[in-house]
């Protein structure tokens, strides 16, 4: 009974390999347990460490990569300097005002050159916004909107949660001990195949099928704190929401195909939004937000 | 079944002893003089580097660098202490449960998953994801572009 209890209480310390052995050394000298139970425990601690632990930030960020580069193979990059350095901008502000103001690679916005009305958050930070979505918004607070919720996405790691716990599982427990530098020939292109998997996982949720509503009701509750912490009008934010409602009376596709709560979002976000109302924005803003609007 | 309270007894110091070294989890950042993103940098830091932790301020924690100190965010820390709470209620693939992020570096999705990714794959067009990530804005045009847009954030981080 006494071995049972103490194996199962080995996955409380999943992720503390080191710490557990510490422990187990301990008990072996104390005598209360023996050599044997105490490597039996060493492995057991090791296999589940293995196979519970998240992504890490480093695969997230080459994830996220792969997300990227696959969302470029459907949409052109818009390349245009004055455009992509404001989105840069108001995106990097929004970004300090987030509960994730770092990640392993740190966050970047481009646009995308399309009329389909939508944006993407791919893992580790790269976010697209389309031209589309550029054309909806009248304010610099409303782009602000538009980022600070796809920065919530990213704080929240719900790209991640797209991946298949099943292809996760076989991602962790497929792995050899030691560094990549051991993996065999096999090991590699299995990994390579499980790469793949994944980023369709990630690339299929935000593109085709769409966040979960409470991942968006999520995202949305970040970017009106987000909004109120950087000084931002959070009741544009339901404005925007208001606009993209009404044009989806009309329109199909991009993001009313993958964003189809929005009566309910609006609902859920006028009071947190009323409660972040910000005095009228300077006439610095209002102006650089019109003379890079032409440009989009 | 009192040698197994014992046991956990051993155990739980040993995992809080774990928490007191912290390491960089982002490619590159700065260690700045104040708990504020535009302070003045007192260090570069890459990851793996190794800090002390000396105590948390809000978001921040004050950390000893070799013979620097300063602040860093959190979220550009790792740390081998144990987040029980999270370990013991979250198993999803993306929970934030405590691992050592440097240790885990080189293992899973590497470059070289990447790499091989990318020549089975010639249609990714990582080159275009590379000039993505080569953006970059400048903290003093971004603290002007915060300034004079009526904008804050440094003082909400504190």
């Amino acid at each position: 009974m006494k071995k049972i209890i103490l194996v199962l209480l080995v996955p409380l310390f999943v992720g503390c390999a080191t710490a557990t052995e510490v422990a187990t050394t301990v008990g072996v000298s104390a005598g209360y347990i023996t050599e044997g139970q105490k490597q039996s425990l060493d492995k057991t601690a090791v296999k589940a460490e293995k196979a519970a632990r998240p992504v890490s930030e480093t695969e997230e960020y080459y994830i996220g990569r792969g997300v990227a580069a696959t969302i470029l193979t459907k949409y052109s990059l818009y390349r245009n300097h004055t455009v992509t350095a404001y989105v840069n901008y108001v995106g990097n502000t929004v970004v300090l005002g987030s509960p994730r103001p770092y990640t392993y690679g740190g966050y970047h916005f481009a646009v995308l050159d399309t009329n389909e009305i939508n944006a993407f958050a791919c893992p580790g930070g790269t976010i697209f916004v389309t031209r589309g979505m550029l054309k909806m918004v009248r304010t610099e607070d409303e782009l602000a909107s538009v980022l600070c919720h796809e920065v919530g996405h990213v704080a929240q790691k719900h790209g991640l949660q797209a991946i298949s716990s099943a292809r996760w599982t076989e991602v962790v427990t497929t792995l050899a001990t030691e560094t990549a530098k051991a993996y065999t020939a096999a090991e590699m292109a299995s990994l390579v195949d499980l790469f793949q998997g994944t980023v369709d996982d990630v690339f299929k949720t935000l593109v085709v099928n769409g966040y979960g509503r409470e991942q968006e009701l999520e995202a949305d509750g970040l970017a009106i704190g987000c909004l109120k912490t950087c000084g931002y009008d959070g009741r544009q934010f339901v404005s925007l929401l208001d606009r993209l409602e009404q044009t989806s009376k009309q329109a199909s596709g991009g993001i009313f195909s993958t964003h189809p709560d929005l009566a309910e979002r609006i609902q859920a976000a006028k009071g947190p939004c009323a409660a972040a109302a910000r005095p009228p924005a300077p006439e610095e803003r209002i102006v650089r937000f019109k003379k890079t609007a032409i440009s989009w | 079944m009192k040698r197994i309270m014992l046991l956990i007894f051993f155990l739980v110091p040993a995992l809080s002893l774990a928490g007191e070294t912290v390491k960089v989890k982002v490619q590159k950042t700065s260690l700045f003089e104040q708990p504020n993103f535009f302070s003045r940098s007192v260090a570069t830091l890459h990851f793996g580097d190794q800090l002390d932790m000396e105590e948390a301020v809000k978001d921040w924690a004050k950390v000893k660098f070799g013979q620097k100190k300063g602040y860093i965010h959190q979220s550009a820390l790792t740390s081998t202490k144990v987040d029980m709470k999270t370990m013991l209620f979250s198993s999803s693939s993306s929970s934030g449960a405590s691992q050592d992020e440097v240790a885990l570096a080189g293992k899973g999705f590497t470059p070289e998953v990447e790499k091989d990714y990318g020549k089975a794959h010639p249609e990714m067009n990582y080159a275009l994801v590379d000039e993505i990530e080569r953006t970059s804005v400048d903290p003093n045009s971004l603290r002007s572009f915060i300034q004079r847009g009526g904008l804050k954030v440094s003082e909400a981080q504190r």
